[in-house]
């Protein structure tokens, strides 16, 4: 049973807020594992999930597991790139989660609900523990291309999956 | 943007600053801040550390009262907001033997350049009446220069000793506008290992070409070699630097020149900014 923290207003897991229909769009389906870990205290991790142009720039935060403000700055690499104060990512934001697989679906759209354009984009991933550790990865995307894509596990997350489906 | 910080509010004695200009002129000071990035509704608050030190970044030796038992000094650090206006807070810098420690209350979004004062200083050098060379703190005209003295040189000293600081989000850095300084393309609390940053060295808020700098990393205390990496402005300011490990940096940069006011015979720039360099 996952509980979910009433500190992040309205809480909505995983989907994007809006839906818009358009026949260039792709969809990713991540398949995210979050490893068991025999330490104590054991933290429920912070977690981004982020989309960027190959240039770095930011297009939209996918999946967002924090259960407080203050530590959006720990998860340094999403910060720096989507942190802005006047950015609203109420519709991605979740609680964090004990270990286990979870399943982010992303609609292709970005948090304005504007439909991201098909290309090729970098999939971040990026997994930090308080008493524990971060890891930080990202893979190369072409939205163009149906595929799955394996993301090799490390220590604060264990192997992952993203599938791509266009439309 | 930029701001005169002669006009701003540091009226009355810098109780700290004046007794330690000797020494402090002979070794490297810095600021070291306890975040350089802040997230959160919150008003935060990011301490600031001082120290005249070489040994970088452990502290040595506190800027000294010169008032016997003052214990802070309200003028010592300053900083700039996101808006471009002078934080209108008291910084308290508590005088702590070793360092000075203040804590500056961030309420904006953006990037705080946070500095010490940078009231210039005059230090006049003579030969006295028997050839020795002596110096005092103050203007040619000093009445602690002896009688009968020669060779009389003022030099003004500008130092910057900053840092910089960003709450929910980043922002371009007010400029200081006096002394040198560092500026942008890269922003100074977007740093990673293994990335370039390219930055443009301004002096009074001009480009400063082919001036050298010095880059260090912090913790020398427990490696043999100093690792300095030397890197020179090329003729428009601009320098660049790929950061071969995670820590803090000191990045330091002095210049001499002829100085063309009225009884001042040379100025000397130094810089001492600090810089917070992440992790992949």
């Amino acid at each position: 049973m996952l509980k979910l923290n009433t500190l992040i207003g309205a809480v909505v897991l995983f989907t994007a807020a809006l839906f818009q229909p358009n026949a260039d769009a792709a969809e990713l389906e991540i398949e995210l594992t979050l490893p068991d870990l025999d330490v104590q205290p054991y933290h429920r991790p912070y977690v981004a999930v982020w989309l960027e142009t190959p240039e770095r720039k930011h297009v939209t935060t996918v999946a967002l597991w924090v259960e407080k403000a203050e530590w959006f700055k720990d998860l340094r690499q999403w910060w720096r790139k989507a942190g802005k104060s006047d950015t609203n990512f109420d519709g991605v934001t979740g609680a964090t989660k004990r270990p286990g697989t979870y399943t982010i679906n992303w609609n292709g759209t970005d948090l304005a609900g504007k439909t991201v354009a098909a290309g090729k984009y970098l999939l971040n991933l990026e997994v930090v523990r308080e008493e524990g550790g971060r890891d930080y990865t990202r893979v190369e995307l072409d939205l163009n291309k149906d595929g799955k894509m394996t993301i090799e596990g490390t220590n604060e997350f264990s192997q992952s999956f993203v599938t791509i489906k266009t439309k | 943007m930029k701001i005169n910080l002669l006009k701003s509010a540091f009226i009355g004695a810098l109780t700290f600053t004046a007794l330690a200009s000797s020494y402090a002129n002979a070794h490297a000071r810095w600021l070291v801040p306890s975040h350089t990035s802040l997230s959160g509704d919150k008003a935060h608050y990011v301490m600031i550390d001082a120290s005249i030190s070489n040994e970088i970044f452990a502290p040595d030796k506190a800027y000294r009262p010169e008032q016997k038992g003052a214990e802070y000094d309200d003028n010592l650090i300053m900083a700039i907001g996101p808006d471009g206006k002078p934080v209108t807070d008291t910084i308290r810098a508590y005088y702590l033997q070793r360092k000075n420690s203040a804590a500056v209350k961030l309420s904006g979004e953006g990037t705080y350049h946070i500095s010490m004062s940078q009231e210039p200083r005059l230090m006049t050098f003579y030969k006295d009446a028997k050839g020795e060379r002596g110096r005092v703190f103050g203007p040619k005209n000093s009445k602690d220069i002896p009688a009968g003295a020669t060779d009389i040189k003022t030099t003004k000293s500008i130092a910057t000793v900053d840092t910089f600081v960003s709450r929910n989000g980043t922002s371009k850095p007010a400029l200081l506008g006096q002394g040198l300084e560092i500026s942008g393309p890269t922003h100074p609390n977007d740093l990673f290992v293994g990335e370039q940053a390219r930055f443009q060295l301004l002096k009074d808020g001009k480009p400063a070409a082919n001036v050298e700098l010095a880059i260090l990393k912090g913790d020398t205390r427990y490696r043999n070699e100093r690792g300095e990496v030397k890197v020179t402005t090329d003729k428009d300011g601009f320098f660049t630097n790929t950061w071969q490990h995670p820590g803090l940096y000191l990045i330091e940069a002095s210049v001499s020149e002829d100085s063309s006011e009225k009884d001042i015979d040379s100025v000397r720039y130094s810089l001492f900014t600090t810089l917070d360099v992440a992790p992949e």
